[in-house]
């Protein structure tokens, strides 16, 4: 059987694709990569459909064995330490770049650097069952049948077999000057008026565009909470239960911001200040625990046009030729 | 950046302006036939200057009012359809819900009914945002005023019974509510099982119905700290509010009985038993006729 057996899962990984969307009126979050572009680049880069399930993981990768041989492709974060290994003879896992990967070969990702989730494309993709349209994990709620967090011993089904499509290796072909999508500090994520923005007063709104915010520990693809800065004043009432995307920023009776993520409740009572546009996600999903970010307020105009950019960056990313297994083994 | 900017035709900037113009001429198409009354649409825009930004552009936050729904945009890519106050409940919101969901395909990513309004979520690379707020903005105002009653999809009415066992291994907060509420155990239960239940709102985690009726003598806050470990099935009330947790999860209500019966099956096409505006009724069962309903909803081992 062609899979992938999972060796050691690292900190949290799971099968993520662009995501379940039409269920949240049953409750169901959208979930998927939290970093889409990242897993958007990873799949292009290999020829694959944009959508392919690949295996997300966050802070420390994992250890994965192939039954087969295949072609990897690694984005997101940096994982400077990651290899390949066949027998005795290992390679450095490079980045941004299709590599084959022999049968019974083992990919070992080790810490990441520079954002907290990498992910680790496949040729073909992840071809584990889809449940409701996609094969994302609702990993926070494992008992709901909607895919759990990977574990020690779990195999993932991929495509068999060696690749034989790259006829026309392109190496100019244009590839992404990093996945990584901001590396400014405090990295800024834009935002645009939310829900209930007109119930914060001046000096709030101005707040959340001024302050410098801590990303908590506790932060997860749930939610990204934000400490080191409450929203000051006297705060908004809970509102009426009403729907929530990926990117709303609540704020709670302690003032200090929740960002929703992308396995986040669909629905919430608590007042949105405003929220982080569709564009600006994969920055979120990036952000590491006690990291500094900042807000910046755009208009709606100016969070479409970035997301259509952001777009046409992806799209122009061409599948390229994989480094050859024994061949010339990339620097680190 | 890239030349290819945003068709200007359905520029944000213009936003007001362009949305209007977009939204009558598309209406329009109904005034045609002779049907469309166009006292029937207030535009309210409010500006206000974005806070904390050099520039100076300001952002207008628009909002369409239109018979008894106000529409505003929540986020680049998302309308909230409000209905106004006193003007209908949340049967209407998911009435309508389900009419945009049938009828708005193209670019629609989630319709997301609740108790107050209806979240529409859009690809908007797909298509411009505002035309999408215009094809809501019609689509409302055939649902209002074109379509015969019997046309109106309106929900059908749907009652869903669910069996709960309040007896105390099910129940671990029932005697401590019992003490704090003044009232007796089987006082709780009885009322709690007579009572007859909206759902205003899914959410929370998959399959769980935020159901509203519950009877005033049973308000409680809701606990102090939260449970790290809720059984699944738990039923549970907190303020005004009951439910049912589907799935083992955190969580901060008085558990007060467990049903047997699985609210969320992702098998299913329609995974969620509950649907916003369904009624909802609990019937008491026993603790046998609880162990011989089946294996309880999931993650059983807590019972």
């Amino acid at each position: 059987m062609s899979h992938i057996e999972v060796i050691q899962p690292g900190m949290l990984s799971s099968v993520q694709d662009l995501g379940r969307h039409g269920h949240g009126h049953a409750g169901v979050p959208r979930s998927g990569a939290f970093d889409a572009i990242a897993l958007r680049i990873g799949n292009r880069l290999l020829g694959n459909d944009e959508s392919e399930a690949v295996i997300e993981t966050t802070l420390i990768g994992g250890v994965y064995r192939f039954s087969v041989s295949s072609v990897v492709c690694l984005t997101g974060a940096r994982a400077p330490d990651a290899t390949v290994t066949l027998g005795d003879h290992s390679i450095v896992l490079p980045h941004d770049e299709p590599v084959e990967v022999p049968k019974n070969a083992t990919i070992r990702l080790g810490r990441l650097r520079g954002g907290a989730r990498a992910y680790l494309c496949v040729l073909g993709g992840i071809l584990s069952p889809r449940i409701l349209a996609s094969r994302s994990a609702l990993v926070s709620l494992p008992d709901a049948g909607l895919g759990t967090a990977l574990r020690a011993g779990d195999q993932l089904p991929i495509q068999h077999g060696a690749p034989t499509f790259f006829e026309e290796p392109s190496a100019s072909a244009h590839r992404p000057q990093c996945t990584i999508p901001c590396i400014q500090s405090p990295k800024v994520l834009r935002v645009v008026e939310g829900a209930h923005t007109a119930r914060f007063n001046e000096t709030q709104r101005n707040a959340l565009g001024t302050s410098v915010f801590q990303v908590a520990d506790q932060s997860n693809r749930a939610g990204v909470r934000l400490q080191a800065s409450p929203v000051p004043g006297v705060l908004p009432e809970r509102v009426p239960s009403e729907g929530t995307l990926p990117g709303y920023i609540q704020v709670p009776p302690s003032g200090d911001p929740i960002i929703l993520g992308v396995d986040g409740p669909t629905t919430g009572g608590y007042p949105v200040i405003a929220s982080v546009i569709e564009a600006d996600l994969p920055v979120l999903a990036q952000c590491l625990p006690r990291e500094a970010v900042r807000f910046e307020w755009i208009s709606y105009e100016q969070a479409v046009q970035v997301l259509v950019t952001k777009n046409e960056l992806v799209q122009a990313v061409k599948a390229i030729a994989p480094n050859p297994w024994g061949g010339a083994t990339p620097d680190a | 950046m890239p030349s290819t900017g945003p068709d200007p035709g359905w520029s944000w900037s213009l936003f007001p302006m362009t949305a209007v113009s977009a939204l009558s001429s598309q209406l329009r198409l109904f005034s045609s036939t002779g049907i469309y009354r166009k006292r029937s649409l207030r535009v309210v825009s409010e500006s206000a200057n974005r806070p904390g930004s050099s520039d100076d552009a300001p952002v207008s936050r628009v909002c369409f009012c239109m018979s008894r729904w106000a529409l505003s945009m929540t986020s680049e890519r998302s309308v909230v359809v409000r209905v106004l106050e006193g003007h209908g409940d949340r049967a209407d919101t998911a009435a309508l819900a389900e009419w945009i969901e049938a009828n708005l395909i193209d670019g629609v990513r989630s319709v997301l009914p609740a108790s107050s309004g209806v979240l529409i979520e859009f690809d908007v690379l797909h298509r411009p945002g505002t035309q999408q707020l215009g094809r809501v903005a019609e689509l409302i105002e055939l649902y209002e005023h074109e379509l015969p009653g019997c046309l109106q999809q309106r929900v059908m009415p749907r009652t869903r019974i669910i069996p709960v066992c309040y007896d105390e291994r099910h129940a671990p907060d029932l005697v401590r509510a019992a003490e704090t509420l003044g009232i007796g155990r089987d006082e709780i239960v009885d009322r709690h099982a007579s009572g007859r239940y909206m759902v205003e709102t899914v959410g929370f985690m998959p399959g769980f119905g935020y159901l509203s009726g519950l009877d005033d003598s049973l308000r409680l806050p809701r606990l102090d700290s939260p449970r790290t470990r809720v059984p699944a099935g738990s039923v549970a009330i907190a303020e005004s509010l009951t439910g049912v947790y589907p799935h083992q999860s955190a969580g901060g209500w008085h558990l007060i009985g467990r049903t047997p019966k699985a609210l969320f099956d992702p098998k299913k096409t329609e995974p969620s038993i509950l649907r916003v505006g369904d009624t909802v009724r609990f019937v008491p069962i026993s603790g046998s006729e609880f162990e011989h309903w089946g294996a309880p909803a999931a993650g059983g081992k807590n019972g």
